[in-house]
């Protein structure tokens, strides 16, 4: 053992210092940092995403490496052979593994320099924002992993070549067969061939499927393991070839191909065995622990009774062409292995794949699964039927890629659906446009999601009584109540304290609608007088979080620049002990909100969920509908001075907004209908006058919230914002299963390079300020020219020595206003120079800085090296 | 005593001539001169003994150790000088002797005092701390040679050590082996007949893989009339030239 390790560390050292000591490693690792450095910044743009996320520089790591290493390793014995030492190495006393071995660590160490000299990209990241070290990390490790492979190939092929130009192509050549055999190009071509079966498992193979996962900020124990066995297998393919130089004749070459296949078959198979047998072991580093069962998860599955049986229907051999849904089945399958050993027998999962224009198939189309929308070929099924022990069928129809944050939700919300088959009824009034369509069906984003978990009764304009079932009251921008239905409002609240209520001093939603039926404005009164709370008048401005919206600066620019009607607030504004609130990630946008004041009353509590920044403002309504410039706003509003509460919850008793006489029901004029509102009438509970119950009402000063506008992104129709969360967890809350809250918003938070945003509003800020100087400036020098212009005129031919006076001063001030438009010229110019600046400070640290740096060493080393060995 | 003694190592290539059954041995103190034309198998011989070729049948032992059977006891009791003393010439000789030292499990004071022996043994205090490739032929010769006895073996294997040297480094070069020879078994290839002259009281002339004669080279240079070394070659090899 000690002989191992004395030659181990010898070969160790003397290959360190034949790297390091020539200007071989400083040349390769230079070209190396460059190449990540201008892919990065070039091809993969990292400033111009403005968050501090790295993976548009871990994506090239694979490919930089692939081309890089074998250059590294192709020495490692090709020089042996070609000087002749290996001669030495072969006959001094030590096991050829530890020569093998010390030759990869070696090289190994020249990856980790390279990787180690990447770290200003690193550092750079945390000086613009607070990225997710962990998860970097983590991606850094599996990337030295990663390298270590590709450098075990390459060592073999220059121990089996004794070439270091074959060795280089060779190892390229493989190296990129064991990359490239993830790229879904391959693996669905491969498909067609063997089946889906095949592309997984070549998937299982691949070296970039195994970096991806890490790159997320996964460590899974079999990626690791994978790696090894790149390292392993490939060190013991170098063992035997270097061994094979002891032999003659033909067994130097069979021996060695023999053995060489022999562990690339052990390898393959030992690989998708761990594949499958540790897929659920991993160390969940992305701080948001995206793929770990969540608290919520366990907490519903240690409450239920079960039996559960889910049955994931997915039809893979249809599916191989995409290999977007044969990942997310993956990733379903293991989620739901996951689920079930959690819950301790009480969810059984089977998995189903049913052959098209099977039995199989239709009873999954009977359950109500959709197949996804693909082009020809056969159906893809993919989905999740549910059935408790009573025979319950609950399906969730398709599981779409684009909805994998919502996953543990869904599948933790069709086992309690299951386990207790009762939807919750919610029933909503609304005259916000866009929420359903003309026949009653839900058609906002918001709607559409309650519907999903949800039994949703939207109450007719002319409603004479809300239905007595519901669970759940929910307003959006009431308007033309009658006082009756008002009456029935508040009746409701009283007797089951259960509501979400949104109001809004001026809905976008309605502003854009071609043909509003409804007013811009809404408010609920009595009721939310009898809560204690008020809406203040005017729209709530907030400078700080304004969401950025595209608007003409003049000149006939146009900037991307926070408007601050329209406020984004970030979790730092939401209420974190609250449970609605607490477990949001991304921001919750509002658009032309009001605010709620409280007249603090006995028995009621008031907890503030959204709130804005002390710097907010108040605009009129009026400047709000105007479509203002983002500096009109601020200009034309008047500071608060205190944060502004954008949404509340109200809980505890309170008294009936109709203490005096109940007003009269509005019946129909159709006499039919009218007949059936009375009967409606006669079935009415008893009159209360104060709660019956704790209640807990959320208030929303903005209805717009619920407008897919203003959180939705237009192209793919996944939300950007937590609005839909908020409500959803809203809902969740009040009907009293909070298990599901922390389910909900698990998208992982955008990170913004918050040094970029923080230069653009200073930057903005400063356009503004000199911006109108100026143009006060040039409106006065304007004018004194127009009035000396006149004052000429008025003098006519006579007065020499006065209109000579005048002339000058004329002439002075038409001077004074080409200088200031220019000034205002270099203004706007010099809107983006700071972060154009910034841009090109980070791409000279990060791209051409290390390089340079490795250089300058390298050459030092060498001129250093040149003159000791000159000196006699 | 035997320090070496070589059993029937056999070993065939496809196209190469081979060795077929050479057996010899040496005693401590004891030079021998491996004889022989271009391709007979003194190389190949030489390989399987340092362990660098594996025999295909035979065996040699080397202090008592068997090359297959206890290969790294063998090895460590052996000093080998490959054919045209392969180095690594961008490191400098200190560096490539610390480097074999490291190899034979010598480091530390143990290290660094045998580097210091060797350093002196091969006369190469001058050029220490010069890269190998600024070095001369002979000086290059005598790294190997110092890295070859670094460990102190009993028994030392010299694939023509003296091959390609000018006539002041040949004398140089003998006188070092001259060194050497008295405690350990020497054994020396090459086709020089002056070197076996000058240094080798004991011939193993090797013919087509096989040893045609084992015997002193007065003995060998008895076999002609002249009395020379080289006739004797001659007569006993000449075939191999008609081939």
């Amino acid at each position: 053992m000690t002989r191992l390790l004395d030659a181990l560390t010898a070969i160790y050292l003397r290959e360190l210092r034949a790297y390091f000591l020539t200007p071989l490693a400083y040349v390769f690792i230079a070209v190396c940092l460059l190449a990540l450095g201008a892919f990065t910044f070039e091809i993969g743009r990292l400033f111009d995403t403005n968050r501090v996320d790295l993976s548009p520089f871990f994506f090239f790591h694979p490919w930089v490496f692939l081309v890089f290493l074998p250059a590294v390793s192709m020495r490692l014995w090709a020089e042996e052979a070609r000087g002749g030492t290996i001669e030495l190495l072969l006959t001094v006393p030590a096991p050829t593994i530890a020569l093998v071995a010390g030759k990869f660590l070696a090289a190994w160490t020249v990856a980790f320099a390279t990787l180690a000299a990447t770290t200003p990209i690193w550092i750079s990241m945390n000086v613009l924002g607070a990225p997710d070290n962990a998860a970097i990390a983590v991606a850094y490790l599996m990337s030295l992993f990663m390298a270590g492979g590709y450098i075990a190939i390459g060592a073999a092929m220059s121990a089996m070549s004794g070439n270091q130009v074959v060795a280089f192509v060779l190892s390229a050549s493989v190296g990129f067969l064991i990359t490239a055999a993830g790229l879904p190009v391959v693996g669905s071509g491969l498909a067609a061939v063997f089946g889906p079966g095949g592309a997984d498992m070549l998937a299982a193979l691949s070296l970039l499927g195994h970096f991806e996962t890490a790159q997320r900020g996964v460590l899974e124990l079999r990626s690791i393991v994978y790696f090894a066995a790149v390292i392993g297998v490939f060190l013991a393919i170098n063992t035997v070839w270097v061994e094979a130089r002891r032999s003659s004749g033909a067994s130097r070459l069979t021996h060695p191909l023999a053995v060489t296949g022999l562990a690339l078959i052990l390898f393959c198979g030992g690989v998708l065995t761990t594949h499958r047998a540790l897929s659920g072991a991993r160390l969940d580093l992305t701080s948001s622990r995206l793929f770990t069962l969540s608290q919520g998860t366990r907490a519903t599955l240690a409450r239920i009774s079960g039996p559960i049986d889910l049955a994931l229907v997915f039809s893979r051999a249809a599916a191989a062409d995409y290999p977007a849904l044969r990942a997310h089945g993956e990733r379903v399958s293991e989620l739901m292995r996951g689920v079930a050993a959690q819950s301790g027998g009480k969810v059984r999962v089977t998995l189903q794949d049913p052959p098209p224009y099977s039995e199989a198939e239709d009873r999954a189309a009977a359950a109500g699964l959709t197949p996804a929308p693909v082009e020809g070929g056969d159906p893809v099924y993919f989905g999740v039927i549910g059935r408790n022990s009573v025979d319950d069928e609950i399906a969730i129809p398709f599981l779409a890629p684009e909805r994998d944050a919502m996953l543990e939700y869904e599948l933790v919300r069709l086992i309690a659906q299951l386990d207790d088959p009762s939807p919750p009824k919610v029933a909503v009034i609304t005259a916000l446009p866009g929420q359903f369509d003309p026949s009653g069906r839900p058609q906002s984003f918001i709607m559409r999601e309650l519907a999903r978990a949800f039994d949703i009764e939207l109450a007719p304009d002319d409603f004479v009584s809300l239905p007595e079932d519901a669970d759940l009251l929910l307003i959006v921008h009431p308007w033309g109540l009658n006082p009756w239905q008002t009456y029935q409002i508040d009746q409701f609240l009283l007797r089951k304290g259960r509501a979400i209520i949104a109001v809004d001093p001026a809905a976008r939603a309605v502003i854009a609608d071609p043909r509003p039926t409804a007013s811009f404005q809404s408010t609920l009164p009595g009721v939310l007088d009898s809560l204690g709370v008020s809406m203040t008048t005017g729209v709530t401005v907030d400078a700080s979080l304004g969401l950025p919206v595209e608007t003409d600066v003049g000149g006939g620019r146009r900037v991307l620049e926070a408007q601050p009607l329209f406020i984004g607030a970030p979790a730092a504004n939401l209420d974190r002990t609250d449970v609605i609130t607490s477990e949001l990630t991304r921001p919750v946008n509002f658009g032309l909100a009001g605010s709620f004041e409280t007249v603090p009353r006995e028995g009621l509590a008031y907890t503030p969920l959204v709130f804005t920044s002390a710097a907010a403002a108040r605009a009129p309504v009026e400047l709000a509908l105007s479509n203002p410039r983002p500096a009109d706003v601020v200009r034309g509003s008047t500071a608060t001075m205190k944060p502004e509460v954008l949404a509340l919850r109200v809980s505890g008793r309170w008294r009936t907004a109709f203490p005096g006489a109940i007003p009269d029901p509005v019946l129909p004029e159709d006499p039919i209908f009218a007949r059936m509102a009375s009967q409606e009438l006669q079935a009415l509970p008893p009159r209360v006058t104060e709660s019956q119950g704790a209640g807990e009402v959320v208030l929303l000063a903005d209805a717009d919230v619920f407008d897919d506008g203003f959180f939705v992104n237009p192209s793919d129709g996944s939300p950007l914002a937590d609005n839909a969360a908020l409500i959803l967890n809203a809902v969740d809350n009040l009907w009293g299963d909070d298990a599901l809250v922390s389910l909900r918003s698990r998208t992982p938070a955008l990170r913004p390079m918050a040094l970029v945003d923080r230069m653009r509003e200073t930057a903005r800020r400063r356009l503004y300020s000199e911006q109108e100087a100026l143009e006060v400036e040039l409106q006065s020098t304007e004018a004194r020219v127009a009035e000396l212009n006149a004052q000429r005129a008025a003098l006519g031919g006579g007065a020499e020595a006065e209109d000579e006076a005048v002339r000058t001063e004329l002439k002075r001030f038409q001077e004074e206003v080409v200088s200031i438009r220019g000034r205002l010229r270099e203004v706007e110019r010099s809107f983006r120079r700071d972060i154009d600046a910034l841009e090109a400070r980070l791409e000279l640290v990060n791209v051409w800085l290390p390089p340079a740096l490795v250089l300058i060493i390298g050459l030092f080393v060498y001129i250093r090296r040149q003159s000791a060995g000159a000196r006699p | 005593m035997q320090l070496l003694n070589v059993d029937q190592l056999t070993k065939t290539f496809p196209r190469v001539p081979a060795v077929r059954g050479v057996s010899f041995s040496v005693s401590e103190g004891e030079v021998v001169a491996v004889l022989g034309p271009n391709g007979a198998g003194k190389s190949t011989t030489l390989r399987m003994i340092a362990g660098y070729l594996e025999p295909d049948s035979g065996d040699a032992e080397i202090a008592g150790f068997s090359i297959r059977r206890e290969a790294m006891r063998a090895r460590s009791r052996l000093g080998y000088l490959p054919e045209g003393a392969p180095l690594y010439l961008d490191l400098t000789p200190h560096a490539f002797l610390a480097f074999i030292a490291r190899l034979h499990g010598l480091h530390g004071p143990a290290g660094r005092s045998a580097v210091e022996r060797v350093e002196a043994d091969a006369r190469l205090s001058g050029v220490m701390d010069r890269t190998i490739e600024t070095l001369s032929k002979g000086y290059r010769r005598r790294v190997a040679i110092a890295a070859a006895i670094l460990h102190d073996p009993p028994v030392l294997v010299l694939d023509e050590p003296t091959d390609g040297l000018d006539p002041n480094q040949k004398v140089a070069m003998r006188a070092l082996i001259r060194r050497m020879a008295e405690r350990k078994a020497i054994v020396i290839s090459t086709h020089q007949f002056d070197e076996v002259e000058a240094m080798c009281p004991r011939v193993v002339l090797i013919h087509r893989g096989s040893v045609v004669a084992d015997e002193t080279s007065a003995a060998l240079a008895g076999r002609t009339l002249s009395g020379r070394i080289a006739d004797a070659f001659h007569a006993l090899t000449a075939d191999g030239e008609a081939a």
